[in-house]
């Protein structure tokens, strides 16, 4: 603890000693004892090897056979020192395999050197996205500091674990072991691979990594071969975790989080500038200098769906749009300090259209929404149906449930566990033989909180309403995580 | 710049900086956001090194026993190929930014592996080091202004969003001493 600190608690102390009433006293003890949703953001301590899940509810559905993996932070709190930040814990990658109609479940932490020279050191010392860190760290690149822990895409016999600083880290999707920091060419090594690629109709893999106002555009074949590698200039430098893309476009979506200073750690980078509005930069797959910028409102997030042409040119996205980045900023910091209330409004469900003339518009279907996820069959086709987690509250931004929501009809299927639950990120599995958009499982886990274990559902995608038609339960529980893909 | 990114182009500055007289040639656009003083690639050029090799013959005088230590750097490189550029500073002012005392080349492609520095006044000192795999005489970056060549320092020790420390990198030489150096 450093000596302003001290001085400012002993101040507290001696301030607080002055007021002390009873209803002062009840408040201080909820602000310090430990929030019911810390489960979230535990620490796990060692791997999890393969174990079979007792089926609790429901029954398997037939035809529902692969392996969802996910990719979270799983450990946060050394004894030497702490990462302060959601978003810098240890990747932990995890594995769910649904076949014959039994579950099992594994997580094996990424070997990355940050986690390496800090179990060395006892102490979470490497600079991250909210984490300061200190000067014991040991980053000579980006891939020292690569907490690989943000989401993951699985390639056959191995499955990448993303974080979006860095390298992709090649794990191998039979055990989950740590294979190689991946570089797709030799001239390319080190170059930044965000958290989520898009696919598209033909099995192409888009990616993109940012430095400031320039991008560079990832095209990978099927197998994650790379294809070509190409610099875009921004109109802006700012803090992007994800983008889309239809069948024919990459869109990129530049909110008002601007680069201001060089700073660490590497939220602070950026300021808030509402003022400057959000921008959205659609850029032509087949010619990547062609680009076209269209202007909305200021808005923030995280999460885009995946987009679509329609006949008349107009390019359509979905997203979870914010008002501001104080959960980005002070949100993420408290769900790791697990107590108090959380800052950050939770985001709704918004839709934008892009139209051929250059007008732009977003309207928010006013549903509280994260993760916005669509059938992988649709991926930059026209499609209607977005599902997302839902229950989110302010000081409570922790999903209790899932919907899938109609843009056609305006109407939401959902379902509710209550605040027993953490419900996490749901994946679509299409329904093998099926071809229509709801012909498909919605497979996710939750941190069951009442239990202390983690399990897994499967939920028609058509019915959600009607509950999982299976949970599986272990007897262990993951931290959550954050982004997941479905290997058949 | 993003995490790490401003110390691999720190360290490819600090191992760039092998001067023989001539102004280092610097290419290339700031790194946006990141200060100018660490946002501009350096080239090494083979020219250039190899002037710094004539210039440090031509000065070195036939000392008598003071200068009777040396360091040897052994070199575990991943590829076979092109040359190990190696700078040796006495001081730490020289280390952050002045002049080389040696230099040295390890031709890897004809099986060499070591950098020997004889005749050394005992004291403290410190290398800055890269393979220039591809024989092509300058530390090759990516698009982003970060090093794709293996870059490493005396001791193996690694940056703090910066190239090593001479604190971290520095060698007591007294006597004969070695140390092998990863560059992988």
């Amino acid at each position: 603890m450093n000596a302003s600190r001290r001085a400012f608690l002993m101040g507290a102390a001696a301030l607080s000693a002055a007021v002390v009433t009873p209803e002062t006293v009840r408040a201080m003890a909820a602000l310090t004892a430990t929030a019911d949703w810390a489960l979230a953001t535990a620490d796990l301590e060692a791997d999890i090897a393969p174990r079979v899940m007792r089926q609790v509810h429901g029954r398997a559905p037939e035809g529902l056979e692969g392996a969802l993996f996910r990719n979270g932070p799983g450990k946060f709190r050394r004894p030497g020192g702490s990462a302060t930040h959601w978003f810098d814990g240890d990747g932990l990658m995890r594995a769910f395999r649904v076949r014959d109609g039994q579950a099992t479940i594994e997580a094996r932490f990424a070997d990355t050197a940050k986690r390496r020279h800090e179990t060395a050191l006892g102490a979470v010392v490497t600079p991250g996205f909210g984490t300061v860190g200190d000067s014991r760290a040991q980053v000579g690149s980006p891939d020292d500091a690569n907490a690989a822990n943000t989401a993951v895409l699985p390639l056959g016999p191995e499955v990448w674990a993303l974080w979006e600083g860095g390298s992709p880290m090649a794990m191998s999707a039979d055990d989950l072991a740590t294979r190689r920091i991946v570089t797709l060419r030799d001239d390319l090594k080190g170059m930044p691979f965000q958290a989520h690629p898009r696919v598209d109709p033909e099995g192409t893999i888009w990616n993109i990594g940012l430095a400031g106002d320039r991008m560079i555009v990832w095209r990978l074949n099927p197998d994650g071969g790379l294809r070509s590698a190409d610099i875009v200039r921004l109109p802006r430098a700012g803090y992007m975790h994800d983008f889309t893309a239809s069948a024919r476009h990459l869109v990129v979506v530049l909110q008002p989080w601007v680069f201001e200073r060089d700073a660490m750690p590497f939220m602070n980078r950026f300021a808030w500038k509402p003022e400057m509005g959000t921008q959205v930069m659609v850029i032509d797959k087949a010619d990547l200098t062609r680009t076209r910028i269209f202007e909305l409102p200021a808005f923030s997030y995280f999460h885009l769906g995946d987009a679509w042409e329609d006949a008349s040119g107009a390019i359509r996205f979905d997203l979870a749009a914010g008002r501001d980045v104080t959960f980005a900023i002070d949100g993420a910091r408290v769900l790791v300090e697990q107590r108090g209330t959380v800052p950050g409004e939770p985001a709704s469900l918004s839709l934008v259209t892009l139209h051929a003339d250059g007008r732009a518009e977003m309207v928010s279907s006013g549903v509280t929404a994260e993760f916005p996820k669509a059938n992988p069959r649709m991926a930059g086709l026209t499609r209607r149906h977005t599902s997302h987690v839902a229950g989110e509250t302010g000081g409570r931004p922790l999903p209790t449930g899932l919907s899938v929501h109609d843009w056609e009809t305006g109407r939401s299927d959902a379902f509710d566990f209550g605040d027993r639950q953490i419900m996490e990120e749901t994946v679509w599995v299409p329904k093998p033989g099926r071809t229509g958009e709801l012909d498909a499982w919605l497979v996710a886990p939750s941190i069951n909180l009442a239990e202390g274990v983690t399990e897994l559902h499967a939920f028609e995608a058509g019915r959600v309403a009607d509950g999982p038609v299976v949970t599986w339960r272990a007897d262990v529980a993951l931290p959550a995580g954050f982004h997941g893909a479905w290997a058949a | 710049m993003g995490i790490g990114e401003r110390a691999a182009v720190d360290a490819a500055n600090g191992v760039a900086d092998v001067r023989g007289g001539e102004q280092a040639v610097v290419i290339g656009a700031p790194v946006v956001g990141a200060p100018s003083s660490h946002g501009m690639t350096a080239m090494i050029r083979l020219s250039m090194l190899a002037a710094a090799f004539a210039l440090t013959a031509a000065a070195a005088p036939a000392l008598a026993d003071p200068a009777g230590s040396s360091l040897t750097l052994t070199f575990d490189t991943a590829a076979q190929s092109g040359k190990v550029m190696v700078a040796l500073y006495d001081t730490q002012a020289a280390y952050d930014g002045g002049q080389p005392v040696r230099v040295a080349q390890v031709d890897v492609a004809g099986g060499a592996h070591d950098a020997v520095f004889s005749d050394l006044p005992a004291g403290e000192y410190a290398a800055k080091t890269f393979h220039d795999v591809d024989g092509d005489g300058s530390m090759d970056k990516n698009p982003f202004g970060l090093p794709t060549e293996p870059y490493a320092f005396t001791n193996n020790a690694v940056g703090n969003m910066g190239p090593a420390s001479w604190d971290r990198a520095k060698v007591a030489v007294n006597g004969a001493v070695a140390q092998t150096i990863r560059l992988r």
